[in-house]
């Protein structure tokens, strides 16, 4: 317990520090459930410390779990050399869980970025587990014409496209750019990747990827085919590797500047015959005046619903009005409006309706308010978060 | 110019320096699996939200393994994969890499899975055989246990695999964690 003093002794010491120093810059979020019980969210204290050239931030974030995440990040230069930092502790376990240095210079012709880092004994969920660390060296080049080069040479670490990502389990996550597995000081992986290549009529993108062992595969992706005038684009991708071959297709509808978007898929019975398209959500916006938008979709079949619609359970369809207006002190508010449609029996089929407003009160304090309201079971949540900035 | 170019030649010295200095022993690189291992992973997973536990296998002999029973009999008794049943409660088993399931047992008021896995296209040397499916219902952290007399691994032969040669590894349920990848 006694972790919930930890948030009052931070932000009792960020107040103190911001009357004497104006070098100090910090945020605190907050984000506090009071329906249907009074309970904390989640809470974020940053401060961030700049000196000569160099930037200091530290990030603390607490769940009813507990304190859980500490972060430091370093950001500089040593002369042409950037460099930037990151250790990451979880104090639930009262441990180090990640380190990360990156080192980059610009060459004339060239970008070239050392990547190293630590992956803690606390974090699980890779086989074995256990520390581990190793390094990578990355070499960016623009060829011209919108093609660039990269090469990535890797010592018991790789740069994933995507970051590497550690998980706690209350959602909560961070994410950074080296990969320490499998771990190692001597050679685990290099990758070559040209970009924006020109290609019939689309852009294509290739990557060669190597292991201890030999060629682990060859890529090629090509970006946006269309087909003469239809509203449809594939992306295409193959994947050759040294005993298979893998075939990627993936199907956008584009309208252009139209205000409606269709979220569909070819139908396959296999192989690469096409028997027909699926046609799976229906999407409208559109601006009704300055600062007044309306939004609306309809999910025809399951999980093709984008996420930020924010459908729960067997909810199909939804409603939003987004307002905004003049605020305090030259901000704007903003509130949404929607509501949500199933087929459990509810009036006019309404499911829920939620209602998200951030308010500026002053130049550096926003709040916000949260609330939704389940018709069928009459269960409601209000939720109210703050940004403290200074 | 002259000296511009010395400084980034110096710059670049003092990077491929800070390279050495990062291979030459900062990490403690992990001891590769050279020895036959059955592997149960950590369990994955947010609190309230989907999860899993992968079955994978390393340095398998004989062509690698075709056939595993978790929770096979002892002599005394058939048990399985143990869990926590308040902190973890499974819905399912999936082969992976053309692993089969075909039959399964699961006991969330117990805490306890049992399983059949096959391969009849060959034998699986190194990668995931499986994956156990289930929602994390608390954030306490908890050891998956097995005894290695309840488990039956079988080689691309056909041959059981004596348990005196390979060694089996069980995850727990951490905090903290990663997805994906070894």
């Amino acid at each position: 317990m006694r972790w919930k003093w930890t948030p009052l002794v931070i932000v009792l010491g960020i107040v103190a520090l911001s009357g004497e120093a104006q070098f100090l810059t910090g945020e605190w979020t907050a984000d506090i459930a009071i329906l249907p019980a009074l309970d904390l969210n989640s809470t974020s204290f940053v401060l961030g410390y700049t000196f000569s050239s160099w930037t200091v931030v530290s990030t603390s974030d607490f769940t009813p779990d507990g304190w859980v995440w500490q972060e430091f990040n370093l950001e500089g230069a040593l002369g042409q050399i950037e460099i930037e930092g990151n250790l990451l502790f979880g104090p639930l376990v009262s441990d180090f869980l990640y380190s990360q240095v990156i080192w980059g210079m610009d060459l004339d012709m060239a970008e070239l970025e050392l990547y190293a880092a630590l992956l803690g004994d606390s974090v699980g969920g890779y086989v074995l587990g256990g520390p581990t660390g190793g390094t990578a060296v990355k070499l960016s080049a623009s060829l011209g014409g919108g093609v660039e080069a990269v090469c990535v040479i890797g010592f018991g670490a790789s740069l994933p496209e995507d970051g590497f990502t550690i998980h706690h389990i209350s959602g909560l996550e961070k994410t950074y750019a080296t990969d320490p597995r499998p771990g190692s000081c001597c050679f685990t992986v290099a990758e070559l990747s040209l970009f924006g290549l020109t290609f019939c009529c689309s852009t294509l993108d290739f990557k060669i990827v190597f292991s201890k062992e030999g060629l682990d595969y060859a890529m090629f992706s090509f970006a946006n085919i269309t087909l003469a005038s239809l509203p449809i684009t594939f992306d295409l991708s193959a994947k050759f590797g040294v005993n298979y071959k893998g075939v990627s297709l993936t199907s956008k509808f584009d309208f252009g500047a139209v205000c409606f978007d269709i979220y569909g898929d070819l139908e396959h019975t296999g192989g690469t015959s096409v028997n027909g398209v699926i046609i799976g959500a229906f999407g409208i916006g559109c601006e009704i005046g300055p600062c007044v938008s309306f939004y609306a979709g309809t999910e025809f079949s399951s999980s093709f619903a984008p996420e930020e619609w924010g459908l729960e359970g067997d909810e199909f369809e939804y409603f939003k009005l987004s307002i905004c207006g003049p605020g305090c002190c030259g901000s704007e508010y903003t509130m949404d409006l929607t509501v949500y449609f199933d087929n459990t029996g509810g009036i006019f089929g309404l499911s829920r309706f939620t209602t998200e407003v951030s308010l500026p009160v002053t130049i550096s304090f926003t709040v916000s308010f949260s609330l939704s309201y389940w018709i069928s079971t009459g269960d409601s949540s209000l939720d109210i978060g703050w940004t403290f900035k200074f | 110019m002259k000296k511009r170019a010395g400084c980034r030649r110096g710059s670049a010295g003092a990077l491929v320096l800070l390279l050495g200095l990062s291979l030459a022993g900062c990490f403690k690189p992990p001891a590769p699996v050279v020895q036959a291992t059955l592997i149960f992973s950590d369990f994955v997973g947010p609190v309230g939200d989907r999860g899993e536990v992968k079955v994978s296998v390393a340095s398998m002999p004989g062509g690698g393994l075709a056939g595993l029973v978790v929770g096979a009999w002892d002599g005394t008794q058939f048990l399985g994969l143990q869990y926590d049943p308040t902190q973890f409660e499974i819905t399912g088993v999936e082969g992976l890499n053309g692993f089969q399931i075909l039959a399964t047992f699961i006991d969330n008021a117990s805490g306890e899975v049992r399983f059949v896995a096959v391969n009849p296209a060959g034998g699986l040397v190194e990668g995931d055989v499986a994956k156990i499916v289930g929602n994390r219902l608390g954030g306490v952290n908890f050891d998956f246990q097995v005894a290695k007399a309840n488990l039956q691994l079988v080689d691309a032969n056909g041959a059981l695999i004596p348990d005196t040669d390979y060694i089996v590894s069980t995850g727990k349920a951490p905090p903290y964690y990663v997805e994906g990848g070894n």
